[in-house]
């Protein structure tokens, strides 16, 4: 635990103090942080956005293969497999930036809660993680936890941030699920998308509000990052040039593989004949 | 694949549950995630600690409790019901009289004698953090919301305050009819006791937490900008400041031309009082911090740290005459059940008190409440626990419940039910569809 501290934890606890010095806003601070920490896990999250995107758009193929191989199991599963791979798709590379959240959920909440200290033993608390190093800590100490009718670190007593942890929440999750032919894997995606956001919001009533404003701030740059990689990716095809495939070790380059993830998009254009 | 589906939904589940239990667990979650340390006074026959649920008076020769008070909140919840109180201001005892704030938002008057209450005052949200002062039949004391209050001290009514701009945590100083006020904004105040006007203000760069020490006409306070300041008393003009290496919570104390402070990263300084020059210099284990004011008695500088041990340091020259570690015994609970004892060290933050040729420790974890060690060597004298182990009736909390955190426990109470509801509800759901 010290060594998460240490490398994680106390850095993002400074990183906010320092933020809230320059900016003189705590929620600006957090907003900044939270814009800061998406740039640095974009790579993670570009990379299960286009598998994700990828996915969809694979969905027709997807269906062909399960209607052949319906009453095999084990095929359709190894066709499955086959069509990802020709498409660099990986499924399973939906999980890491999944996972990533949530230990960057705990670093934000644990340095909300211990920059906003209220109470004695809270202040001492926050006097060992600051860096002494850093110049004007000494006079930002303690914080202003008011914001409009917020007190950051309490919940919001007028729901108006859990709506919105809902509504995020759920807006991404919809963007982000990818299809699965498999029905029962379907219906468990789709009460997934309904049940974790309500979960989501659930924790919102009790955490302190800056901790929904982060969770809040993170979907809404998920959601515009998804819609604006949608746009790059038809911007590319407008101009003809050719696309990376999700895979890194693959590289871009004209030849088959290129003609392949053109195909099933020029599907999704309007064209459903087959090439 | 399907098995891969399967692992993808309950992921994030068990992932966010993972996250619950791990952010209320840290190296030292249960020193550090609570609100404040015992509040100990000692007149000359009775000890008076305020720890969370109650306010406790202990007969110093026969080492009994002689009575215990604890208080429901003025304030009332938003299901309608009003909540225990905690208290962890010290006690200002008077003539007949005990004056505590509350963690809530009320200063209590008490009956000396038998604890019972005189009378009560209750702001709208503001905490009473430090002690207070009476002189005069006018109690004064500060709170959170920034104020200092001058009350009547036979019927509470307030007389006047003084607002500042940051909370005050401490007692204010009270000499010749002016109080000397700190306050989180930074500054430390000169005000009339008599009328709540101001008479000099002082500005620091950092919050000022402790109440500040006189000697000589000569006050000397620390602050967060990692400074020592001497102040003239009359005008609050600069005589001089020290920059020491972190920042410093209490202030210094003073005997025969020496200060003695410490700062939050433990080192305790041995400072000249005619210019701050610093004469020895020590430091406690691991950065632990010194937060409570040295206690000087005879040569002998006497002061607890963070990393659970007490300190008799020589004045003169810094020497430490002798250290003992703190620790108590904590009765382990997991939901209703006790699991048994552990001995663990116990920091500790506050400052000692004097009572007869003993110190006063009081430990913000553990069973035991207070110790009480013989000045001469460090060694235990005895320990108190008032009945139930640091809890009173009214209190329906354990050691470690505290208002704002809630331990692992208590979390995986609260929150497993839901958590698992939502499982059985994602299986059950699908599995119908499945069935379809």
């Amino acid at each position: 635990m010290q060594f998460l501290e240490l490398v994680f934890l106390d850095p993002m606890v400074n990183a906010l103090l320092f933020l809230y010095g320059l900016l003189g806003n705590y929620v600006l601070a957090l907003i900044l942080l939270t814009i800061i920490v998406r740039l640095l896990t974009y790579p993670l999250t570009r990379q299960q956005q286009r598998s994700t995107r990828r996915m969809q758009e694979l969905q027709p193929e997807i269906e062909k293969i399960r209607k052949k191989y319906e009453n095999d199991r084990e095929q359709l599963a190894a066709k499955q497999m086959e069509l990802y791979k020709k498409h660099g798709v990986n499924p399973a590379g939906g999980c890491l930036p999944t996972v990533i959240q949530f230990p960057i959920l705990i670093g934000f909440y644990r340095a909300i809660t211990q920059t906003l200290a209220a109470s004695p033993l809270q202040l001492l608390n926050l006097s060992q993680h600051v860096y002494s190093t850093l110049p004007n800590l000494n006079d930002l100490v303690p914080l202003d936890s008011r914001f409009l009718w917020l007190d950051l670190a309490a919940p919001d007593p007028f729901f108006v941030l859990p709506v919105l942890v809902v509504a995020t929440t759920f807006a991404q999750q919809k963007l982000l699920t990818p299809p699965s032919a498999d029905p029962q894997q379907a219906s468990m995606a789709q009460s997934m998308q309904i049940t974790m956001p309500i979960m989501i919001g659930f924790f919102a009533l009790t955490f302190p509000s800056g901790l929904s404003i982060y969770w809040v701030t993170s979907s809404l740059i998920g959601i515009i990052q998804y819609v604006a990689e949608g746009r790059v990716t038809f911007i590319n095809r407008l101009l003809g040039r050719e696309e990376e495939t999700g895979e890194k070790t693959k590289k871009p380059g004209k030849g088959s593989k290129s003609k392949a993830t053109g195909g099933p998009k020029r599907l999704d254009r309007g064209s459903r004949a087959k090439k | 694949m399907s098995v891969h589906g399967w692992r993808r939904g309950l992921l994030p589940v068990v992932a966010i549950f993972a996250a619950l239990i791990i952010s209320g667990c840290s190296s030292n979650a249960a020193a550090l995630t609570g609100s404040s340390w015992p509040g100990i006074t000692a007149d000359d026959d009775t000890i008076y600690v305020a720890f969370q649920g109650g306010v406790h008076a202990i007969d110093g020769e026969s080492r009994q409790t002689l009575w215990s008070y604890s208080a429901l909140s003025e304030r009332r919840s938003l299901i309608g019901g009003r909540r225990p109180v905690s208290f962890f201001a010290e006690p200002f005892v008077g003539d007949d009289i005990v004056v505590v704030g509350d963690y809530s938002e009320s200063l209590h008057a008490l009956d000396a004698e038998d604890g019972q209450r005189l009378w009560i005052f209750s702001t709208d949200r503001a905490r009473f953090i430090g002690g207070a002062v009476a002189q005069d039949d006018v109690v004064y004391a500060g709170a959170a919301d920034g104020n200092l209050y001058a009350l009547d001290a036979s019927s509470g009514e307030e007389l006047w305050a003084f607002p500042t701009d940051g909370e005050i945590w401490d007692a204010p100083l009270l000499a010749e009819g002016v109080l000397y006020v700190p306050s989180l904004d930074h500054k430390l105040y000169a005000v009339d006791a008599q009328t709540g006007r101001e008479i000099w203000q002082f500005e620091t760069g950092g919050a000022v937490v402790g109440t500040p020490t006189l000697d000589d006409g000569v006050l000397y306070f620390g602050a967060f900008d990692k400074t020592i300041y001497a102040l003239d008393v009359e005008s609050g003009r600069e005589l001089w400041k020290r920059e020491v290496e972190d920042w410093v919570w209490d202030s210094p104390a003073v005997a025969d031309g020496l200060l003695v402070a410490g700062d939050l990263s433990g080192h305790v300084y041995g400072l000249n009082s005619d210019d701050g020059s610093i004469a020895w210099e020590i430091q406690t284990e691991d950065n632990q911090p010194v937060v409570g004011t040295p206690l000087i008695k005879d040569g002998t500088a006497y002061f607890a740290s963070g990393d659970a041990n007490v300190y008799a340091v020589d004045v003169e020259n810094g020497q430490v005459r002798w250290s003992e570690t703190i620790t108590s015994e904590f009765t382990g609970q997991l939901l209703f059940i006790q699991t048994g004892t552990s001995v663990r060290d116990v920091p500790i933050y506050g400052p000692l008190v004097s009572y007869d040729d003993q110190l006063l420790v009081g430990l913000p974890q553990g069973d035991d409440l207070l110790q009480i060690r013989n000045a001469d060597g460090g060694t235990e004298a005895w320990t108190y626990a008032p009945e139930g182990g640091a809890q009173t009736a009214a209190s329906a909390g354990s050691e470690e419940e505290q208002p704002e955190e809630l331990t692992p426990t208590q979390q995986l109470l609260r929150w497993g039910p839901l958590v698992v509801s939502m499982i059985l509800f994602t299986i059950l759901l699908s599995r119908r569809q499945q069935q379809q």
